[in-house]
């Protein structure tokens, strides 16, 4: 008998990101809670709750953040990690402005929610 | 800044996927090179500088920082021009007012905007900050923060005191509880 090949979690490089409720770790990290619609995130950016796009493709949860912010605060700045907050700090976009507080974080080749 | 460049900034937030890109990975090398350099000079720190070099203010608003209204740089040099002097930079960051009081050996230097810099009129909000040091023997740092408006501070310093207390409480009670974060 053939011997099965072992499944892991590795994410194919196309697939879609997807988009999660956030949380503010230790050291910078940030925690990913339950899965949420592009909808249910705009609203929490409204609110100034963080929210994390993850996926393995940088540009997709690059543009995808972007345009949550985008429609959630009219405005998104993309800012790269914060050196002193870390090594699990993500990339984000926020507004030009506060309030509202939080970030629209995405998931890079090198960074992951946790 | 020595790594984490305005132009490496500017380069991370670029609407062209394949600068941006590009920028992500240098951002990464400028990290690993930065905790590098500090990690050099880790061992001369004060204790406060060795824990004020881990906070991150990012997105902090400077509330009153070590210049005039007109930008020119407040002047706190001692009339009989010794050293060291002190300087304060103060900060709003997460619901409470954080003040920075460093220990300097020189004057402030302040450099302006670059032309390209798309943000120039927004609020002075702390973006990053890089730590250096300049002599060894005598124990000098020097701490330089990129603010939202484009404008870079270099503090040259001995050692710096932080302290913070709540906005709230400082409604509420009059002056709120203060709590000294560190102390040289």
């Amino acid at each position: 008998m053939a011997k099965r090949s072992k499944l892991t979690n590795v994410v194919p490089a196309d697939s879609p990101p997807g988009i999660r409720a956030a949380t503010l770790g230790t050291n910078g990290s940030v925690v990913q809670g339950t899965m949420i619609s592009q909808a249910e995130a705009e609203l929490r950016r409204k609110s100034g709750d963080d929210v994390v796009v993850v996926g393995p493709n940088l540009q997709a949860n690059r543009t995808l953040a972007q345009a949550i912010e985008l429609n959630a605060n009219g405005y998104a700045q993309r800012h790269p990690p914060h050196p002193s907050a870390g090594l699990n700090a993500l990339p984000h976009y926020q507004p030009k402005f506060r309030p509202p507080a939080g970030h629209a974080f995405y998931e890079t080749p090198n960074r992951k929610a946790v | 800044m020595r790594f984490f460049t305005p132009e490496l900034y500017l380069k991370f937030g670029s609407a062209d996927d394949a600068l941006a890109d590009q920028a992500d990975q240098q951002w990464e090398a400028a990290t690993v090179a930065y905790r590098k350099h500090v990690d050099t000079f880790r061992d001369i720190m004060p204790p406060a500088v060795a824990v004020f070099e881990k906070m991150c203010f990012h997105d902090a608003q400077l509330l009153a920082g070590p210049q005039m209204p007109d930008g020119t740089l407040r002047s706190r040099v001692p009339s009989s021009n010794t050293w060291p002097a002190i300087t304060n930079v103060c900060l709003s960051h997460r619901d409470e007012v954080w003040v920075l009081t460093y220990v300097i050996y020189d004057d402030i230097r302040q450099q302006q905007a670059p032309p390209d810099w798309p943000n120039a009129t927004s609020q002075p909000l702390w973006l990053y900050d890089e730590f250096d040091l300049a002599d060894r023997d005598r124990n000098m740092f020097v701490h330089r923060i990129l603010l939202g408006d484009g404008r870079l501070l270099e503090i040259p310093f001995l050692s710096v005191i932080v302290d913070h207390f709540s906005i709230h409480s400082a409604g509420e009670n009059g002056g709120g509880q203060r709590a000294k974060a560190a102390a040289t």
